[in-house]
């Protein structure tokens, strides 16, 4: 069966509005890893955590999830400060950094994902708003998808500012190249790198807020987010924003047209074979240097 | 103003500085010459609290400063342009200066001190938007003694500038030192080019394998023999 050219354009822009939110979710991966130089393995738990916050508050309270996602960057900008101080800076200059701080968060993922199945069972939950899809000329487009999408677009592009803008930015991106040298210009680098992993776990925590309105919120989403947060990540280049942006984007595209055209078990197959190709040419990711 | 005294540092169980005593005063253009492996660039990192001193003290306007973090020293107002330069190469040239500005008595003077940078060093200014790691090894030299300035420092160390630079780089980048001293900076610089170091010093110390051989005038230890013969090759 052909597509009609309204669906092709109704799928390529949820695919977009998808992708949009996986590149907020990546970049909180990236400016993490950016400064700490650990991949946060947690950042799907984180992710998972703050879909339940939006649930609940939704369920209990009845508040809006695009109002909750300001509680949800709190409450994970506080696992975030609790995840640098006690997981990532005792080992700042161990010779497997990367390596510990790997295993140490899929520990606390592990953790975080199993206390939310004792608490709150494996039952599929999900925020419902109920509201008619918005039609914009000949095709209509989910509102959840829309406006989640537009959320995570604006943070994206706000928080790029911030790094590109601000002198808090361009510390961050100086400490990234060199803690040694950032020190010198008088930074304190574990301020900086504090500061970068409390902003990541927020955004992850927004993320959750967004997601939770598309997809049904599980504890398992945290181990399936999280895998796909780094799939995004290595695609696009590990610590680069531009590869965030593409490799959430691609994902969003595989998934979008995968589910279409293959129907939703093919998913996990489609953006892993999107990345063994990527990887096979560039083993760097898309935008990678390292 | 800068006193280090009887101070020891190794590495592991290697001692590479043995009882080093040094002092800058205000105004001073200081020099530690010696050859690669004497502890030159080690002395710097120790002053500038990269690596912790195993015994003696190190005073700066009169605070004992060995054993804080780097970026503490910083904020005292000492200063160093490291090996390599420590330039951000991911950042523009204008965003290294800024950046380097970072301590609030340095903020206040941002826009001033940049104006000033740009006219010692006209091409930064030309390249200003330009990445720092697309910058030529002279170029990189200079942005790296501009991003010293930006933070407003009482003593600026410098380790090597003149490192890997053409012959006529290295003669700008001595009149561009010469000039910071005629200005009243005060100069910590460790060189093995010697013989221009001890022309531009008021004082100077050779140091050799971890310890301070020799001390003097500048002029003074360019007419000592065995230096001569040893360091400058006449």
């Amino acid at each position: 069966m052909i597509p009609s050219a309204d669906t092709i354009l109704q799928l390529i822009v949820q695919a977009l509005l998808l992708g949009s939110i996986y590149v907020l979710m990546a970049v909180g991966l990236n400016v993490i890893y950016g400064v700490v130089k650990a991949i946060n393995w947690a950042h799907g738990a984180f992710v998972m955590l703050g879909a339940y916050a939006a649930y609940w508050l939704y369920e209990l309270y009845g508040i809006s999830p695009y109002a909750s996602a300001v509680f949800s960057a709190i409450a994970l900008a506080a696992i975030g400060a609790f995840t640098h101080e006690l997981l990532m800076k005792p080992f700042f200059g161990m010779r497997y950094f990367r390596a510990i701080t790997l295993v140490v968060t899929y520990g606390l993922a592990i953790l975080l994902i199993n206390i939310t199945r004792y608490m709150w069972t494996d039952v599929l939950r999900g925020v419902n708003l109920g509201v008619p899809p918005a039609t914009i000329g000949a095709i209509s487009i989910s509102r959840p998808f829309l406006y989640g999408g537009l959320v995570a677009i604006a943070l994206s592009i706000l928080f790029y500012l911030m790094l590109k803008r601000t002198q808090i930015g361009r510390a961050a991106r100086a400490v990234s190249e060199s803690r040694k040298h950032a020190m010198l210009v008088g930074i304190n680098p574990n301020v900086m790198s504090r500061f970068m992993v409390i902003s990541g776990a927020a955004m992850a925590g927004v993320t959750g807020s967004l997601i939770s309105t598309i997809f049904a919120v599980t504890p398992e989403m945290g181990s399936v987010l999280g895998i796909k947060a780094i799939t995004i990540v290595i695609l696009g280049g590990l610590g680069s924003y531009a590869g965030a942006l593409i490799g959430g984007l691609m994902i969003g595209f595989a998934e979008a047209s995968g589910t279409y055209f293959l129907g939703a078990r093919y998913q996990p197959l489609l953006y892993f074979l999107t990345l063994l190709i990527v990887l096979s040419i560039k083993p760097t990711g898309i935008a990678g240097e390292e | 103003m800068l006193q280090v005294s009887e101070v020891d540092v190794s590495y592991g169980h290697f001692q590479v500085l043995s009882g080093v005593s040094l002092q800058v005063r205000d105004k001073e253009l200081v020099t530690v010459i010696g050859s690669n492996g004497a502890g030159k660039t080690t002395l710097l990192s120790t002053i500038a609290g990269l690596l912790p001193p195993k015994r003696g003290e190190i005073r700066f306007m009169g605070k004992r400063i060995d054993g804080i973090p780097p970026y503490k020293v910083v904020e005292e107002g000492l200063v160093l342009v490291p090996e390599g330069r420590g330039n951000f190469s991911r950042l523009t040239v204008l965003e290294n200066l800024e950046l380097s500005a970072y301590t609030r008595r340095a903020k206040e003077r941002k826009d001033e001190t940049i104006e000033e940078v740009f006219n010692l060093f006209p091409i930064l200014r030309e390249r200003m938007h330009q990445k720092a790691g697309t910058l030529s090894g002279g170029e990189q030299q200079m942005l790296a003694i501009g991003r010293g300035l930006m933070a407003r420092p009482k003593l600026l160390m410098l380790d090597e500038p003149s490192l890997g630079l053409a012959p006529k780089i290295v003669l700008q980048i001595f009149s561009i030192l010469r000039r910071l001293k005629e200005e009243g900076i005060t100069i910590l610089l460790i060189e093995q080019n010697a013989h221009r170091a001890l022309e531009l010093a008021d004082r100077a110390y050779l140091l050799e394998t971890g310890r301070v051989a020799m001390q003097g005038r500048g002029e003074e230890l360019l007419q000592d023999p065995r230096l001569r013969k040893l360091y400058l090759g006449i």
